[in-house]
């Protein structure tokens, strides 16, 4: 299955992953917030560079979901600066805004309106001309198998038919950089595996998409570069094979791997 | 008890019943309050009863037992009222009848347990009349009146047993997923009738009673003998059961239980696949044919249509936002008679001060919709639109449409009386911008369907408080002004220094509100 329309402009089709210049797709640097009195992000710098597939794997409260809101400009920071495409997300935010699509683990869509209503309005806030935004939208409808259901009120869908339709709304503004957190939960195997072969599809044209997962075998098949994050800090980055490097054991799965990674003190 | 019986079922409906009861007061303060109520119901119902001076060793005489009857039935639409309340948050609100069915209880035991739930807690509630009632009839030597217990328990079964009826009605004719929204506003219609009803004593207040005289005497025939109503008719037998008359309290409880028993057995069937059908049947289905076709909009009119599609398909909001304006009606008796100490009020000017009120109400109710109602407020807050914009169309989608409607009773005001209109015109438009700026400085984001329930509003109780006050002084200020009282000139600053005092106050506590929600909105 390949994702209709997708395409980096810059970056012809056939090209091997070029060593990057200019802006990195995302850039933290000692990234910081507290909730009262514990700390969820205790200075984080990552870097993802343009055209990567990056998975961010960490034990529950890690501050996976908390990094990636401060970086979608949901979630004032306490210290430190992310920025998308070289856009500062606290100083410029409109622009770091522009090539980024956020994707809540919680499909958040309008119950009273319409999957094509919801398109139209997305397509709006991100400032894509109407000529443009329809034919997308009809494309990922048919796609996504939304196209029988695309005037019914989105409180009639099931929960893996929201989740779709987030990510058609995620979609319609062809982001440079996608962000998603946990985007598999709730989906059925085919629509799961669509997904898959999208966003791999998707990073093949170029761009870029950061995602926090659960799940090993995600991480493991999909990823070209893994982050684990431990009580608010990034605590290993690399390849699998670099990451059961570290942990001495060349023969591990991401599962043995991680659970060490993230025990150490 | 056994795990699983129609009482062990009973048992943790009525706990429930009791949260709900005891969710905005501490119980102690809610004893104290009945203690209170039920010993000044006692005195006043003591004095009445010797002020009478009834014989009621033997049977009463007709004329009381129907105006016995008269009363009971117009309370009875309350109980009905509070019946449909009741049975659609059993229903709907409560979101277990998922758990409920799918457990093996069976469907009869589940659905009597909820009738005899929303029947008890009516009967709670009857009893603030009835203990009193038949306290005084000891105390005045009148024992018979202790058949106002029974009569409780009966009214509560069949208002609970018809609330139900009609809420299934409902799901029956219209599908549970707009059965529901009917229900609710049925509820809140109904709501709004009894206390408009209420009302009537205070507008009719001196022309009424002699039409109501002959209006009565036009009716007397049915009341005689072998008539309609006549003595021995049965619609008298709930008045006569409070008189403890053994064969009317007879048939009255057990006219009660045998339509609770009903309802209880035969309807459940109706729920448990109107239920289901809640959660696949679709709302509505057009063409299906042709492509998807975007008009040209500006961000500015996709905010304001996205915002207004949401508030007309949602009925049940907006006869909440209706509602809350009927609650303001009593205030159309008081305004334009005015209260003693300040002099009467020119009719014409307390009917624009109430303009001005109705508006910034309504435009209260939009914005907490607007802003405390927002879905995807994830989505909102990562598009590349500045949210100071995007909070500003927010505004403008509460305020346009009131300003639109406010604009026919202005130009008429204004062609009547020019530096009135003027007046008003400026207060309406002061009045509703600031309630507007409150109302967004006072985020009390919340589930769309729980914005207007009491437990449901939360955000902060001062703003809350000026916020209803606000109307009230934008409102007398045009009243009092307009009728020529210099004084209330005092009002605007008030008024104007609350909203100033709201926004120093306010938004660190939006702020705070923001960071300590995590944009996690729907799901707290």
């Amino acid at each position: 299955m390949t994702l209709p329309g997708v395409n980096a402009t810059d970056i012809p089709d056939d090209a091997t992953p070029a060593p990057v210049t200019g802006p990195a797709a995302l850039e933290v640097r000692g990234l910081t917030k507290r909730f009262d009195a514990t700390v969820a992000v205790n200075g984080l710098d990552l870097t993802v560079p343009l055209g990567e597939f990056y998975a961010l794997l960490g034990p529950n409260g890690a501050g996976k979901t908390t990094t990636l809101r401060m970086v979608a400009g949901l979630l004032e920071p306490d210290a430190g600066e992310a920025f998308v495409m070289g856009h500062s997300v606290r100083r410029e935010p409109t622009a770091a805004k522009r090539p980024l699509a956020f994707l809540p683990d919680e499909p958040l869509l309008y119950a009273k309106l319409s999957a094509v209503e919801y398109l139209e309005f997305v397509a709006g806030l991100w400032g894509v001309p109407p000529d443009a935004a329809a034919p997308r939208a009809e494309e990922l409808l048919r796609w996504l198998d939304l196209w029988g259901v695309r005037h019914q009120l989105t409180e009639t869908y099931s929960r893996g038919m929201k989740q779709k339709l987030a990510l058609a709304g995620g979609l319609i503004h062809e982001p440079r950089v996608m962000i998603l957190d946990e985007p598999l939960t709730g989906l059925d195997a085919a629509a799961a595996k669509g997904v898959k072969d999208l966003l791999v599809d998707y990073v093949q044209r170029g761009n870029t998409v950061i995602l926090t997962t659960h799940i090993m075998e995600i991480a493991e098949r999909l990823a070209e570069r893994i982050g684990i994050i431990a009580r608010g800090r990034l605590v290993a980055e690399g390849t699998l094979d670099e990451l059961r490097t570290r942990s001495g054991d060349l023969g591990a799965t991401l599962e043995a791997v991680f659970l060490e990674l993230v025990e150490q003190p | 008890m056994r795990v699983g019986s129609l009482a062990w079922l009973l048992r943790h409906e009525l706990r429930l019943a009791w949260r709900d009861l005891t969710a905005n007061i501490a119980a102690g303060w809610l004893a104290l309050l009945a203690v209170a109520l039920l010993a000044g119901l006692h005195m006043a119902l003591w004095g009445l009863l010797r002020g009478l001076k009834l014989d009621l060793s033997g049977a009463p005489p007709f004329e009381v037992v129907a105006i016995v009857g008269l009363v009971l039935a117009a309370l009875f639409p309350l109980a009905l009222t509070f019946g449909i309340n009741r049975s659609v948050t059993v229903f709907y609100e409560r979101g277990d009848m998922d758990l409920l069915a799918s457990s093996p209880l069976g469907a009869r035991v589940i659905f009597a347990s909820r009738v005899l739930s929303v029947a008890g807690a009516l009967f709670v509630t009857a009893l603030v009349l009835a203990v009193p009632l038949a306290g005084a009839g000891l105390l005045t030597g009148a024992p018979r009146l202790l058949g106002a217990y029974p009569l409780a328990l009966a009214t509560a079964l069949t208002a609970a047993s018809l609330g139900m009826l009609v809420t299934l009605g409902l799901v029956r004719l219209l599908g549970a997923r707009r059965a529901r929204t009917a229900s609710q506003v049925l509820a809140a219609v109904a709501g709004g009738a009894l206390f408009l009803a209420a009302q009537v004593p205070n507008l009719m207040r001196d022309q009424a009673s002699s039409a109501l005289q002959r209006w009565v005497l036009q009716l007397q025939p049915l009341f005689a003998e072998g008539g309609a109503l006549g003595p021995g008719s049965v619609v008298w037998l709930p008045a006569r059961a409070l008189f403890l008359d053994p064969l009317a309290l007879a048939v009255t409880l057990c006219g009660a239980a045998a339509l609770a028993w009903l309802t209880a057995a035969t309807l459940h069937g109706t729920f448990m696949s109107g239920g289901r059908q809640a959660v696949t049947a679709p709302t509505r289905r057009r063409a299906d044919a042709g492509g998807v076709r975007f008009r040209p909009r500006s961000v500015t009119r996709l905010v304001l249509l996205k915002e207004w599609r949401l508030i007309l398909r949602d009925p049940y909001l907006l006869s909440q936002v209706l509602l809350q304006l009927v609650y303001m009606v009593p205030l159309l008796v008081v305004l334009p008679r005015g209260p003693g100490s300040v002099g009467s009020l020119d009719l014409t000017a307390g009917l624009a001060g109430m303009l001005v009120m109705l508006a910034g109400t309504l435009v209260m109710g939009l914005t907490l919709i607007v802003v405390g109602g927002e879905e995807a407020h994830d989505l909102l807050a990562a598009a590349p639109v500045p949210r100071a914009r995007l909070e500003r169309l927010k505004l403008a989608a509460a305020l346009a449409p009131v300003w639109a409607l406010a604009l026919v009773p202005l130009a008429l005001l204004a062609w009547q009386r020019p530096a009135l209109g003027m007046l008003t015109a400026v207060a309406l438009g002061l009045a509703t911008l600031s309630s507007a700026l409150l109302r967004l400085w006072n985020p009390a984001p919340a589930k769309r369907a729980d914005l207007f329930k009491r437990r449901g509003r939360r955000g902060d109780p001062v703003m809350n408080f000026v916020e209803g006050l606000l109307p009230l002084l934008w409102g007398g200020w045009v009243a009092f002004v307009g009728s020529g009282a210099a004084w209330a000139w005092w009002l605007p600053p008030v008024a104007l220094a609350l909203t100033g005092a709201g926004y120093l106050y306010g938004p660190r506590r939006a702020a705070a509100a923001r960071l300590l929600t995590r944009g996690e909105r729907a799901t707290t």
